[in-house]
């Protein structure tokens, strides 16, 4: 079942190229549509450009240019934004903003993937030739 | 009784320029109510040049000794002028001027003088205090000099006054030896006056010489410890300007692994997990766990060292507190623990209710820490018992039991970071765990102990408040 590319759009928000990359191949193996920035500012800029706003952001906290808790506050204040999901990946949850969903780094990606499923559609289903769940789990 | 002293100073008929130094306005009066009194008994004629207070409080101690001082005064002998309006008569500028001094007041004591040729006049007068008190010194002592060019023409003794506080700063010494260099007669406060005869004045000076070298001496030393201190102070704040630097590192270090370090490393632990999800190969498999299993290791290592630098830096660790079951967790744990180490027996008993507001992540990190440690390092024929009771409402205790033996040389260095592993062996942790065990039991609130025998095997007993009491720090 296709759908919406609102409905399937993870955008991913994080400075460390190669847990991207990492990100991005696991969510469109997924089925899901992925956009990367990696600081806050252009995070914003992308979330205020587009019109199709993603299911989920998935933002790190230690961030170039504009911090995680500050994209944070930003979006909740802004109207057009504020019911967007996030979720604030971080190895450290005590700087994460009140109220915030967390998830630990070092990303558990079962964990991750059952978050994304939550708010998220997927675009296609998954490959039909994925590993066994025993040999999935890390 | 300094009166009598300065009597003895005074020549019949000569002129005398004596000075008293005082420390109150009492000891001031009684001084000059005596030397006045003095020149009264022996039918001189006496002039009291001093404030209203002070003129008041020696006019009543005359009168005390019996002296009819309206008729003195109805006589002739006696004469009272008031000290700042005699003083604003002469000074010019703040300076007094010569040829009005000689005008307003040697004119007067002159014509004084004539009316009873060869009787000498007595004067006590305190202008030159009031001037140094006003920080005028340079006209105090020109006033000085123009009393002494009066007495070098005239027989006239003169008692003049100084509060020995004028001489108490910096200057001081100074000043006083150029008012002593003024006069006659110097009379001292305290009571060296009072010595009835030169063999005790002898001795009393040879006191005040001694303690004036001690006194001396005092100062070299103080002077030296001073400039010790100054030194110490200096090393002192070197010191700490090099501790801020340390601090400073410290932090900066703690940023770096905080981020730089931790993030590539979440990358390959991530990487890893894919790994194993996009394969099905077993060697693939066994490698990308292998990575996994390191890098969470490594992962460890890192939060421990960043832990540990939070503490050594003073920031303490912070506790995120919601509610939670103890037994829930330890049940979890053991688990775990016993499918890791299936040839340990691990024993987990219960009482009570073990529900507390705790930092869930946080205790887990503890009593995971607490039996590898036991299981680890106790004995592997005895197994490991891990009892929690909840039946205290207000508290929550966990002991940890295995048969193992801690060294006594061992348990002072229990709770110590990075002293080499229980056993003095090669570990593959950094020494951390349970001196940060403890830190976070104490930023609960709560406190750790050991107990360690050869027949009861090693205990360690955790106690925990239910609930926050006061926001605590390690």
């Amino acid at each position: 079942m296709r759908s919406s590319e609102a409905e399937c759009t993870v955008l991913v928000v994080d400075d460390e190229f190669e847990l991207v990359q990492t990100l991005r191949e696991v969510f469109t193996d997924e089925g899901y549509h992925v956009r990367t920035v990696s600081n806050g500012r252009d995070a914003l800029r992308y979330l205020r450009e587009t019109a199709v706003k993603p299911c989920l952001v998935v933002l790190d906290l230690i961030l170039p240019m504009l911090d995680g808790n500050a994209v944070y506050a930003i979006m909740k204040a802004d109207p057009e934004l504020a019911s967007v999901p996030i979720l604030v990946s971080t190895s450290d949850p005590s700087r994460a903003p009140a109220g915030a969903e967390v998830m630990r780094k070092p990303i558990v990606l079962d964990a991750l993937l059952a978050h994304v499923e939550r708010y998220c559609v997927r675009r296609k289903e998954p490959p039909p030739s994925g590993p066994s769940e025993a040999a999935r789990r890390p | 009784m300094t009166a009598s002293v300065i009597d003895r100073a005074l020549a019949p008929s000569d002129s005398c320029h004596m000075v008293q130094l005082f420390d109150n306005d009492t000891s001031l009066s009684e001084v000059v109510s005596q030397y006045l009194g003095a020149g009264l008994a022996a039918g001189e004629m006496v002039i009291l040049i001093a404030t209203a207070a002070h003129r008041s409080a020696i006019r009543r101690q005359l009168t005390d000794r019996a002296f009819d001082l309206e008729r003195a005064q109805a006589a002739g002998l006696y004469t009272e002028l008031d000290a700042h309006d005699l003083l604003a008569g002469f000074l010019v500028d703040g300076r007094p001027d010569a040829t009005k001094f000689e005008a307003l007041v040697g004119d007067r004591i002159e014509a004084m003088q004539q009316t009873r040729p060869g009787v000498r006049i007595r004067a006590y007068g305190e202008m030159v205090d009031l001037l140094w008190g006003d920080d005028n010194p340079a006209a105090a002592l020109e006033l000085e000099s123009l009393w002494n060019d009066f007495c070098a023409r005239q027989p006239l003794a003169l008692l003049c006054a100084y509060h020995a506080a004028h001489f108490g700063g910096d200057a001081g010494e100074t000043g006083l030896e150029a008012v002593c260099g003024a006069h006659d007669y110097v009379v001292p406060r305290e009571q060296a006056g009072a010595l009835p005869d030169a063999n005790g004045r002898l001795r009393e000076l040879t006191l005040l010489q001694q303690r004036a070298a001690a006194l001396s001496l005092e100062v070299t030393r103080r002077t030296a410890l001073e400039g010790d201190l100054r030194e110490a102070l200096s090393a002192a704040t070197a010191a700490h300007a090099v501790a801020d630097e340390s601090v400073r590192y410290n932090e900066l270090f703690t940023r770096m692994v905080g981020h730089d370090l931790r993030n590539p490393l979440n990358a390959i632990v991530t990487t890893a997990h894919y790994l194993t999800r996009i394969s099905t190969e077993p060697k693939l498999l066994r490698a990308a766990q292998r990575i996994t299993s390191s890098s969470m290791r490594m992962a460890r290592m890192i939060e421990q060292l960043l832990d540990f630098t939070r503490i050594q830096v003073g920031k303490g660790l912070h506790v995120e507190r919601g509610t939670t079951d103890l037994l829930q967790l330890c049940q979890g744990l053991v688990t775990t623990l016993q499918s890791t180490h299936p040839g340990r027996t691990i024993v987990l008993a219960s009482r009570g209710v073990a529900v507390g507001e705790l930092d869930a992540e946080r205790m887990t990190q503890v009593l995971s820490t607490l039996l590898l440690n036991a299981v680890h390092y106790g004995d592997d024929a005895r197994p490991v018992r891990l009892d929690l009771d909840g039946s205290d409402p207000g508290s929550l205790t966990v002991s940890v039991h295995n048969g193992g033996v801690v060294s006594p040389e061992v348990m002072p260095l229990f709770f110590a970071p990075m002293h080499g592993g229980l056993k003095g062996e090669h570990t593959q942790a950094l020494g951390l765990g349970l001196y940060l065990t403890r830190a976070l039991i104490r930023a609960h609130g709560g406190e750790i102990a050991v107990h360690s025998s050869a027949a009861g095997g090693t205990v360690v007993r955790v106690e925990l408040p239910r609930q926050a009491t006061v926001e605590m720090t390690a």
